[in-house]
């Protein structure tokens, strides 16, 4: 189609961001990093998260993304996981420094899962206000490519822990994997787009 | 299913984001329509049809 201008790739960033997310949750579940260690650990992820926003922007500015229910996900996305990123860094060093307990322990806790159950929210008015029926059947798409890697990966994994094979892994793994189930399906759809 | 959406948009000299945004579609709706890797739902095909002005059976074919 020459009369159309390519789309800028969302799939390679959105792979970069879950790559670097779960490096960093990785090196800091290892070495415990903490003070500027800690800063150099969260700031591949959010580099990554950055450049996805720009991919994001970008596709937006060529017009190649004018789909209303796409642009209000982007700004509830965006900030919501901006805000994940800061939460999470804000846990860890609160919890560090203060070392806080009971109600005080459990709300520092939950804090960097308030703005995931908002991303959980923002994909869920995606479906119900995307209006092109081509794209709303990419994001479903997508989002069973992340259920069922998802339920692939931790079922596997159960299973391996069960027979203490592997080590336990915190529940919060299930998000981290649909995410990354999400860009194997953005990936999926721009293969057979 | 087969389709002569190519055919009659190149006729009228519009581009796919034309014919989208006539639609009421996104581009890359029309693009996948086009390239049979997507096939509308009943109501999508009926406004394809009544902006050509033909019968349903004489833009899409079922083969």
């Amino acid at each position: 189609m020459s009369d159309e201008v390519p789309m800028p790739r969302m799939g390679p960033a959105i792979m970069t961001y879950v790559v670097t997310l779960i490096g960093a949750i990785s090196v800091w579940a290892a070495f415990h990093p903490s003070g500027f260690l800690l800063a150099l650990t969260l700031a591949a992820p959010a580099a990554s998260l950055l450049w996805l926003a720009r991919q994001a922007y970008r596709r937006r500015r060529m017009g190649s993304c004018t789909n209303v229910a796409q642009r209000a996900y982007q700004r509830r996305a965006i900030p919501l996981m901006i805000a994940y990123v800061a939460a999470l860094a804000l846990a860890i060093i609160l919890h560090e420094r203060l070392a806080p307990t009971g109600p005080i322990a459990v709300a520092l806790a939950i804090l960097p899962a308030l703005p995931l159950i908002g991303v959980v929210w923002a994909l869920g008015r995606l479906l119900v206000e995307e209006q092109d029926e081509y794209l709303r059947s990419l994001h479903v798409r997508q989002f069973m490519i992340a259920t069922g890697f998802m339920l692939v990966v931790t079922c596997i994994w159960g299973f391996l822990e069960t027979f203490a094979l592997v080590p336990h892994l915190p529940m919060y793994w299930a998000f981290i994997l649909w995410c990354a189930g999400l860009g194997i399906g953005t990936m999926v759809n721009e293969l057979r787009s | 299913m087969k389709n002569r959406l190519k055919v009659l948009r190149a006729e009228r000299d519009w581009s796919q984001s034309d014919l989208a945004a006539q639609l009421q579609v996104s581009r890359q709706s029309v693009n996948a329509i086009e390239t049979g890797k997507y096939d509308p739902s009943l109501p999508l095909a009926f406004r394809i049809a009544s902006l050509f002005e033909l019968p349903i059976e004489a833009i899409f074919s079922n083969d």
